[in-house]
């Protein structure tokens, strides 16, 4: 079993915190990840990317060939991966309140769930958790990940001001992502 | 505290710390750089929890001349840095060769020339990993392919260092020093710690460079304030530590000594992995973040009937002749994927003597190969 996700979005919205949230997860869920991520020589704004792979056994090639799963948050990764990567099995979890236009993937993925995530963080709190709301729908859907492990891996991962709140996202996109699980058991 | 036994999901430049502390390390010197930063920013907390000691310095330069102070001192040390740093620790590290210093460098690759490509990785330092510094000397350097192995091999490379006196280099790339991966830490009494070999005679009978016996060709190292007499000097020297400008036979033995105690002791120091060799028509050479490729497409070569297999280089260098001349006998090709424009390529079909084809796989611009890159070069062999 290999399960490749890919996350992605612009400097700032915590794409690589989420790949080392979501590989601990997996790991203290018994399975083998390896995250990866790629960024520039710039801080903030430009595009970023967190590649994580799953597997039930130890993972030789640890970055991702076709996503399974792709979360994405910003219009330019979206133009620009749609081109670079085979998504034809891909279910996209597409931040909707970030992302207009879905030309470049509409008709090419296996699903495309829109979910406004950063209006949904910014009910919750704050905009900055859209992230991890993420987390919680992408978990959801594949099904491996115990709520409970999302929760410790966060516990051990960001900072113990922001837990709180980052949990709370985390929930409400466990909810959210009951309906994914539908739309994919569905097809 | 050293790490509790069990899972920890780390990164590569993490694990080299936790490692190293294991290892015994008790002294950094180092100056942050991509993608290595990581290693100095974890030892900034980490050393002063174990009693060691943490210098952010104002160099690279400066860096490694702190480290090998600090060795001296008769502390286990280290530094870290990435391409730029690394050019400029080149004459430091020829200093730690003559005066036979042990101490640990890790370089993370990232790709080059010059500032080149800060956040992304390469293979492109294998050459100078290996020469770097000028004049005659033989380097042991060892190419992590998981974070698994960066934390194994950062002890073994303390302890290699410690046995041969040496500066031992670990050479890992930006996809290995930032992949988070789980480690599995064995309990402190399972894993092996060499402890640097002092004198056993009084100082009036210590001659440093001398070795007890023909055959052996390292000598126990004291520190400063042991009471021994060394000059710890970069001139040459003859086997009383004695400056020597002119001696060219004392000069010979030293340079000769300096080679052999590495080259003469490949069998011990080399460390490599073999998968599905055993019936292998074709055989992929990969190291580092490359070899995680490699098994991949010759998993998939084994799916479409292709008898593939794979040799992982673990120590560069020395580079093993033997065992690569024991695949090339026995295989009808060599592919050989590397994330630069084909280094060690050179030392496979130098080794192989024309027993197989060997095919360079060459990767620039800050990409690890895709695996079908690497499964194409295989089909393309096993035809």
């Amino acid at each position: 079993m290999r399960i490749e996700i890919m996350l992605s979005g612009f400097g700032g919205q915590g794409i690589v915190l989420s790949g080392a949230v979501l590989a601990q997860a997996t790991v203290l869920s018994n399975y083998f990840a390896a995250s990866t991520y790629t960024y520039g020589p710039e801080a903030r704004l430009g595009s970023t990317r967190s590649e994580v792979v799953i597997s039930d056994e130890e993972i030789d090639y640890p970055k991702v060939i076709s996503p399974d799963f792709w979360v994405v948050m910003n219009q330019d990764s979206l133009n620009r991966f749609s081109k670079r990567y085979d998504i034809s099995k891909t279910v996209i979890i597409a931040d909707s309140s970030m992302i207009k236009y879905f030309d470049p993937v509409e008709g090419k993925a296996r699903l495309i769930f829109k979910v406004p995530a950063t209006d949904e963080a910014e009910k919750l709190g704050h905009r900055i958790v859209a992230n991890m709301f993420m987390l919680g729908v992408l978990t959801e859907a594949i099904e491996i990940i115990p709520l409970e492990n999302l929760e410790e891996a966060i516990r051990m991962l960001v900072k113990p001001q922001f837990i709180d709140l980052n949990i709370k996202a985390a929930r409400r996109g466990r909810e959210v992502g009951k309906e994914l699980v539908k739309l994919i058991k569905g097809m | 505290m050293s790490l509790e036994p069990g899972v920890h999901l780390m990164q590569g430049d993490e694990a080299v710390v936790e490692g190293a502390i294991i290892a015994g390390c008790r002294f950094f010197a180092g100056y942050p750089i991509t993608p290595a930063t990581e290693i100095a920013e974890r030892m900034s907390y980490r050393l002063p929890q174990v009693g060691g000691i943490f210098i952010q310095m104002e160099d690279e330069l400066g860096s490694i001349l702190a480290v090998i102070g600090a060795s001296w001192g008769g502390r286990k040390s280290m530094t870290a840095t990435s391409g730029p740093g690394f050019s400029l620790m080149q004459e430091g590290l020829g200093y730690a060769i003559i005066t036979e210093t042990p101490l640990v460098l890790v370089n993370v690759q990232r790709g080059g020339p010059s500032t080149g490509l800060v956040t992304l990785p390469s293979q492109g330092d294998v050459m100078q990993a290996r020469w770097g510094s000028h004049g005659d000397y033989a380097s042991i350097v060892l190419a992590p392919s998981s974070v698994q192995e960066v934390f194994d091999l950062t002890i073994k490379a303390f302890n290699l260092s410690e046995t041969y006196r040496n500066p031992v280099i670990i050479l890992a790339d930006e996809v290995i020093a930032h992949v988070r991966e789980p480690v599995k830490v064995p309990p402190l009494e399972e894993i092996e710690v060499v402890e640097r070999k002092k004198p056993d005679v009084p100082p009036e009978q210590y001659i440093p460079y001398l070795p007890k016996k023909p055959g052996e060709w390292v000598t126990p190292m004291p520190a400063f304030g042991d009471g021994y007499n060394v000059l710890v000097e970069s001139v040459m020297h003859d086997e009383f530590g004695h400056r020597i400008g002119t001696d060219h036979a004392a000069a010979n033995r030293t340079i000769r000594r300096l080679w052999y105690k590495i080259e003469k002791n490949v069998d011990k120091i080399s460390m490599y992995e073999e998968y599905m060799l055993d019936d292998a028509e074709v055989a992929v050479i990969s190291y580092g973040s490359s070899a995680r490729t490699s098994l991949r497409a010759v998993r998939e070569a084994r799916k479409l009937g292709i008898k593939a297999g794979m040799l992982k280089l673990i120590t560069l260098w020395p580079f093993y002749d033997k065992k690569v001349q024991e695949v090339a006998s026995q295989v009808k090709a060599i592919v050989v994927p590397e994330m630069n424009m084909g280094k060690m390529v050179r030392e496979v079909e130098r080794a192989s003597k024309g027993m197989a084809e060997v095919m360079s796989l060459t990767k620039v611009g800050g990409l690890l190969h895709h695996p079908d890159e690497v499964l194409a070069a295989i089909k393309r062999v096993a035809r």
